[in-house]
């Protein structure tokens, strides 16, 4: 070949160019003739010619062929290869123009469908940019101009590593630009074409950035709608951009059809079916980019058997190549799934999904704070070990069986002697109103049990048990059963109420006093031996006295005794009482403090002190929380969704405790007062949780991630994995644990002489209802939740804070459980030494729980250990309260066995479960 | 880049505007020079494995050296196609120099005219893309010298044809052929499909 033949081999190349490739072999025999090398040359070169000018000719004039479709057409390319500019457009500004005064183009980087693409010096800031002239735009279309904006507005709030910064947007010469960080590297598609597929490795890794660049921008809810490989960049050091978030949708040519804009390609399936496009179409077009990383191969669909194009699906990649991760292809297969359902939900799921290394600590790694969804992807896909779960289960099982055994002497509803049940306590009140002359009004069944708040305890004092109480004594029993005979509840001016020790013995009599009719019979003397009989009392035994508390009645006979001493006992007791014409309206025994004046515990001057600390406190963390909250929600940092369910959550479950402690009466439709009150305190509880949850779990998630694993798994609403299901039971041993060894205390320090006062005493005069029947079970099993997740919430929020103030970790989580230790002894309102023993329990197990399991499984001890207290637990199947003892325990025995399922039955076989 | 350079080079330019052909070796003489500090000092600076562009380094070096507001269009293209020159001769001379040294890792990535995705990756490729040149340049040298303009310097189809004093058409016309025979040269046997 010498340059003379050379030239003719040109000269006949570039005629066959300009003809049709089934002319091309006629022409060229009848040209060269039997000069068999130039033929072989033509015909060579022939075959190494791209017919990009032809195709440029047959294009619309309008920006078509975009580099995407350019790329399309010439599949297979291997080794080095140029890739030619589109030639016949000139570009548009050549080096060294300033553009909107103040880019200086440096050079052209490409031109494609989006239009062209310069790389320029940004003059004002002094730094290298890329800008994107939108050629043939339809830059003065308006309404594309709004939406255009609009989207490249949305794309300016994500800032991520992983996404190509979009600085700025801009009109220069009648044609709209953006511009963006500029990437010194290659784009996906063409790093494919040059060196076909990559490494596995390599995948996941580009495949992580993707996820955390879509991730982000996810989370401001711009959905990318064109993704690509094309539209993926990387530089030298295999950083991954991903480029034109939004907007390359809407510029590819034909976006104002109907049929959403996108490369179809990539577009997932629902999206060609006219659908909107979603988080999950850009997982679809994720999916076969990873694929066609992998493979080097556009995902191929394979048609399904029934030949419905809809129903296709992508070859699996290991039927393509070969050594393919399963871990790989399955998460390629799940983000590639046909229908949107079946897809991952959110990029941290595909993340999850990914073979190898932990997403959660490469984001703590990255400084970034862990979105919400990647906890729950976090915690879907982890396994933890069988053995944890194994031991929880045996423990709590056997834990929960001593509890019960123990509870018959260590708990409340036991050291109240609760032998009657609430109707026959009824019948006694009513009878004792019939026999005094009282207002009939039928059967009543309104009693309820109360706190005594007369009942305290101190260690110096006399034995509270029922079964060391001494006889005749009265107001023992840390409970006490009030009737309310007449309407008006507890109003005082109307007051009319039986008040009963748990036993049936009468305490307090009191009745409104009713003038008598003018004409009726002269009023017989009072027996008042009948009515301290039916206190339990002798009349004998008393005396009269002329000093004592004045009853708060109207009365024309008042009376007072006082017990006479004698050596066997050395109790004392006053008993005051008065009558009105011949009628008692007013009896009341109660036992005299044999040492000084003793405070009653729950004291309202102590209330209203404490509030009057409170209140400002509170205020102040509100008002903190609602700026915090304002700020997180600001920064798109708050869990929203989470705040919210939550809140709703506990506003449903407030409104249910009040509901069902009224005893689903309709009494709503009646007590609109009441109604508007529950329903205040609700809402205004769910609102203070919503602010609190926004201002401060955005800092548990950003310190201390691992609390809220399973939590969060919840908050998604899609609970079952074994992490759940360990930490479910790990909760109900830790909570079960904690109840069996402080009933081992109050055993303990009863045997040694020192008698403590029950596990779990509220403060005075609290209404402990009827404690039985559907409406108590439900009342209770709410209030439970409400104490269990707020005081959870209290305890990971004061851990997160000691964990970031006190920098090593020991001393923190022992301040954590000094505090917790203090909060809760002083929180039971009983300071002894018991109840600091049984805060002190509980700050440790708590504390142990948040380190070891998070934020859930404490949410889970609480909540038990709550329903075991304060609710009669009985091995006695005969005692009234039995079936509130079963529910009890059937509903923890029930917990327990959610646990084991979601540990047991979805933790070795995740796939046989899910199938 | 000290000023002396600057001043030799927009003096060239001048000449070379004038019509005096001797000024483009001199330029090419101070080009090689001052592309081989702007590259070297690129390199230096930039991780092992970065991708380099000369046609991105040219027209940074265009905008540097020369004072825009002297230079019109056709003094542009000047300068770019001897800078294209200058270019092929420092990549070939560092390839050529690194493959003496025997130097494993560390190595750069060139690409080549960003806009049309030749990218090299291997010392080998870059001497590869000059000998089928220097190849090319026996049959046609016109075709070698578009070449060596586009692919070195960036330069786009309407500004070779106005450097090279021929029309867009013809230019066209030797890019296609000569981007087809490079093909057969370095794609190996394999024809694309």
């Amino acid at each position: 070949m010498n340059p003379e033949r050379h030239e003719r081999v040109k000269k006949l190349f570039l005629a066959a160019c300009e003809l049709a490739e089934t002319a091309r072999q006629a022409f060229i025999e009848r040209a060269c003739g039997d000069d068999a090398e130039i033929r072989r040359e033509v015909e060579s070169l022939l075959r190494y010619h791209r017919d990009e000018t032809v195709l440029e000719r047959s294009r619309p004039p309008q920006p078509a062929g975009g580099k995407a479709e350019t790329l399309a057409t010439e599949p297979g390319l291997e080794g080095i290869t140029p890739l030619p500019l589109s030639s016949g457009r000139p570009p548009r500004y050549v080096a060294g123009t300033v553009v909107a005064g103040r880019f200086r183009i440096v050079t052209l980087l490409g031109q494609g469908g989006m239009g062209e693409v310069y790389r320029a010096e940004d003059l004002h800031l002094h730094r290298t940019v890329a800008l994107k002239f939108l050629t043939g735009s339809r830059a003065t279309d308006p309404v594309w101009l709004a939406r255009f904006y609009n989207e490249a507005r949305l794309s300016l709030t994500v800032t991520n590593p992983h996404v190509c910064r979009v600085y700025d947007i801009g009109r220069a010469d009648d044609e709209a630009f953006i511009c963006m960080e500029y990437v010194d590297g290659e784009d996906l598609a063409s790093l494919l074409k040059r060196i076909g597929r990559l490494t596995a490795e390599k995948v996941v890794d580009i495949a992580r950035q993707l996820c955390h660049g879509l991730g982000a921008a996810h989370a401001m809810g711009v959905l990318h709608r064109d993704l690509k490989p094309a539209n993926i960049m990387l530089d030298g050091r295999g950083h991954v951009r991903i480029t034109d978030f939004g907007i390359a949708a809407l510029v590819t040519p034909g976006s104002d059809t109907p049929i959403p804009a996108g490369t179809p390609g990539y577009m997932a399936p629902e999206l060609l079916r006219g659908k909107a496009a979603t988080v999950r179409s850009d997982l679809y077009a994720l999916g076969l980019v990873l694929y066609e990383m992998l493979t080097g191969r556009k995902a191929s669909r394979a048609r399904g058997p029934d030949g419905d194009e809809q129903r296709t699906a992508v070859v699996p990649p290991s039927h393509v190549i070969e050594d393919v991760d399963p871990a790989l292809e399955q998460a390629i297969l799940r983000c590639a799934a046909e229908s949107p359902e079946d897809r991952p939900s959110s990029v941290y799921e595909v993340l999850a999904l990914l073979p190898g290394g932990d997403p959660l600590a490469a984001a703590l790694a990255a400084g970034e704070i862990p979105a919400p969804e990647l906890l729950a992807a976090v915690s879907a896909a982890s396994k933890p070990p069988l053995i944890v779960a194994r031991i929880c289960l045996a423990v709590s099982v056997a834990g929960l069986a001593l509890a019960v055994v123990l509870a018959g002497r260590t708990t409340l509803f036991a050291q109240a002697g609760l032998t009657k049940p609430p109707e026959v306590l009824d019948e006694i009140a009513r009878e004792i109103v019939a026999s005094l002359g009282g207002p009939d009004h039928g059967k009543v069944t309104s009693g309820r049990f109360f706190i005594n708040p007369r009942f305290s305890h101190s260690p110096g004092d006399t034995p509270a048990t029922p079964g060391a109480q001494s006889q005749g004594g009265i107001g023992g029993s840390p409970m006490v059963f009030y009737e309310y005979p007449l309407p008006g509840g507890r109003d005082e001016r109307v007051e009319a109420f039986v008040r009963l020790e748990p036993t049936g013995k009468l305490m307090t009599y009191r009745v409104p006093p009713v003038w008598p009719a003018e004409t009726g019979p002269r009023p017989v003397p009072v027996n008042w031996a009948t009515i301290f009989a039916k206190a339990g009392l002798e009349l004998e035994k008393f005396r009269r006295i002329a000093r004592f508390s004045p009853p708060p009645v109207f009365a024309d006979e008042v009376l007072g005794w006082e017990l006479i001493h004698d050596d066997s006992t050395a109790e004392s007791m006053q008993v005051s009482a008065a009558a009105l014409e011949g009628r008692v309206v007013y009896f009341n025994a109660s036992d005299i403090p044999t040492t000084a004046h003793r405070p009653i515990r729950g004291d309202a001057s102590t209330a209203m002190k404490s509030t009057r600390l409170l209140m400002p406190m509170f205020l102040a963390t509100f008002v903190g929380a609602l700026i915090l909250a304002w700020r997180n929600l600001r920064l798109g940092l708050g869990d929203r969704r989470a705040a919210s369910r939550l809140a709703v959550c506990l506003f449903g479950v407030e409104m249910l405790q009040w509901w069902a402690g009224q005893g689903f009466l309709p009494r709503p439709l009646i007590d609109v007062d009441l109604l508007a009150n529950a329903l205040r305190t609700a809402c205004f509880s769910a609102v203070a949780v919503w602010f609190y949850y926004l201002a401060l779990e955005p800092y548990v998630r950003k310190f201390w991630p691992h609390a809220l694993l399973s939590w969060s798994r919840i908050v998604v609403g899609r609970g079952r994995d074994p992490l759940l299901g360990r930490d479910i039971l790990l909760g109900i041993t830790f909570g079960v644990a904690v109840v069996v060894v402080g009933q081992c205390g109050v055993l303990l320090s009863a045997w040694a002489g020192r008698p403590s006062p029950p596990l779990w005493l509220p403060g005075a005069d609290t209404d402990l209802g009827r404690p039985v029947g559907f409406g108590y079970i439900t009342s209770t099993t709410a209030l439970a939740l409400r104490i269990a997740i707020g005081r959870a919430m209290i305890f990971l929020m004061l851990m997160t804070l000691l964990r970031k103030i006190i920098r090593i970790p020991w001393l923190a989580t022992l301040t954590f459980v000094l505090i917790a230790t203090a909060y809760t002894a002083l929180n039971a309102q009983a300071t002894t030494v018991t109840s600091w023993l049984i805060g002190g329990i509980v700050a440790v197990a708590v504390a142990d729980l948040l380190l070891r399991a998070g934020l859930l499984a404490v949410c889970v001890t609480l909540f038990v250990i709550r329903l075991l207290l304060s609710n009669p637990i009985t091995v006695d199947l005969h005692v009234w309260y039995a079936s509130t003892s079963t529910l009890v325990l059937a509903m923890i025995a029930g917990l327990l066995a959610f646990g084991v399922y979601a540990a047991f039955r979805l933790g070795p076989h995740p796939e046989a479960a899910r199938g | 880049m000290a000023t002396t350079d600057l001043a030799q080079i927009t003096k060239a330019m001048d000449k070379l505007a004038a019509g005096d052909r001797s000024a483009a070796e001199q330029l090419f003489a101070l080009l090689y020079d001052s592309f081989r500090d702007l590259a070297a000092r690129y390199l230096k600076s930039e991780k092992p494995g970065h991708t380099l562009s000369p046609t991105a380094l040219v027209h940074e070096a265009y905008l540097k050296l020369v004072d825009q507001s002297r230079v019109d269009w056709q003094g542009r293209t000047h300068f770019l196609a001897v800078g294209a020159q200058a270019m092929r001769r420092i990549l070939v001379d560092h390839a050529r120099g690194r493959k003496r040294a025997k130097r494993g890792g560390g190595r750069i990535r060139i690409q080549l005219a960003e806009g049309l995705a030749l990218s090299v990756q291997r010392d080998e490729d870059v001497l590869a893309v000059d000998e089928a040149l220097a190849k090319l340049a026996k049959l046609d040298s016109r075709q070698a010298t578009i070449v060596e303009l586009r692919f070195f310097g960036g330069l786009s189809v309407a500004e070779v044809a106005e450097f090279l004093g021929l029309s867009k058409r013809t230019i066209e016309g030797e890019w296609t052929i000569a981007r087809a025979w490079l093909r057969r040269e370095l794609g190996g046997d394999s024809p694309a499909s």
